[in-house]
């Protein structure tokens, strides 16, 4: 190899690229370049989505924001209201307590008729007493 | 890939490209229409320069093998790419000093009369400052090959610009 032929060779330079090419070779690329949506995972999605949203006029929607907020914490509070009321609630009528006193008393009842006999009743199904009583007929 | 960052990638390696594909396909049409191949292609996958070791190394890569599909393409029609190529191409910077100016018409045709693949070597090397070892990874070929199309290459210039270049020495 002879280094003073390749240094002479470098020493001259190659041809500019036209400058007219950059914008047109871009331009064809960026045509065919995919959108946003298809190369962006979901939550990076989301964001873009949210900021183009917000994006026109955040303070109206920071606006929007404080006064659903607002109606939130309103709907809260008047919504532990009938639970203060049901605690304070007026007693009830001679009609209703003797109409609850009538049910309870048949819930008694139902409840007697439907009780198990008791246990210590004797067994008189078993193989051995059929048995048995075969034998003595 | 942003397209800000194509228009970077663009601004960094679009004139190392078109260096070697203009010296490499001898047409200044073929080489406009790899090199929008190229970044049309980057743009289709972004993902390939991010896999990318190194970025040139890579866009060499890619130019290239754009180019040989396009020479195997057109080797079905013509016999001979050589023969396709555009006469007289300019690949050299003009210069004002009439006998540099000489030398580098003479180099430009002495490159054309080598292979398109000692030529895209010898390009890499004297003109990209490209190690063996990365033509051999650019140009998807061993390295002692890089090495010895570059001595081939290199012998035949010297061979073929001896006159001038001792008449200007």
């Amino acid at each position: 190899m002879n280094p003073d032929f390749e240094k002479r060779l470098q020493q001259h330079p190659m041809r500019g690229l036209p400058r007219e090419w950059r914008s047109e070779i871009l331009a064809a690329a960026k045509d065919v370049m995919p959108h946003a949506s298809e190369r962006l995972s979901f939550s990076a999605l989301f964001k873009l989505r949210l900021r183009e949203l917000l994006w026109p006029c955040p303070q109206a929607w920071a606006g929007l924001a404080a006064v659903w907020l607002l109606l939130l914490v309103f709907n809260f509070a008047e919504g532990e209201k009938p639970s203060q009321q049901f605690g304070q609630q007026k007693p009830l009528s001679r009609e209703v307590k003797a109409l609850l006193k009538e049910q309870e008393q048949l819930r008694a009842e139902l409840l007697q008729m439907s009780e198990p006999e008791p246990a210590d009743r004797p067994r008189s199904n078993s193989r051995s007493d059929c048995r048995s009583k075969l034998q003595l007929a | 890939m942003a397209p800000c960052n194509l228009e970077r990638v663009y601004d960094e390696h679009a004139q190392a490209l078109f260096a070697f594909l203009l010296n490499f396909t001898r047409s200044e049409a073929d080489t406009r229409d790899l090199l929008q191949e190229s970044f049309v292609k980057l743009a289709k996958q972004p993902q390939l320069l991010q896999d990318a070791r190194d970025e040139r190394s890579f866009l060499i890569r890619l130019a290239h093998n754009l180019a040989i599909d396009l020479m195997r393409r057109r080797g079905t029609r013509e016999k001979n790419y050589q023969q396709f190529a555009e006469v007289g191409v300019v690949i050299f910077a003009r210069s004002n000093d009439p006998d540099e100016q000489a030398f580098r018409a003479a180099l430009a045709e002495a490159l054309g009369e080598l292979p398109p693949d000692q030529r895209a070597v010898v390009h890499l090397k004297l003109w990209e400052g490209l190690t063996f070892e990365e033509i051999a990874t650019a140009l998807d070929i061993p390295q002692n090959t890089a090495a010895s199309r570059y001595r081939y290459g290199l012998d035949k210039l010297r061979e073929r610009l001896r006159p001038l270049y001792e008449e200007i020495k």
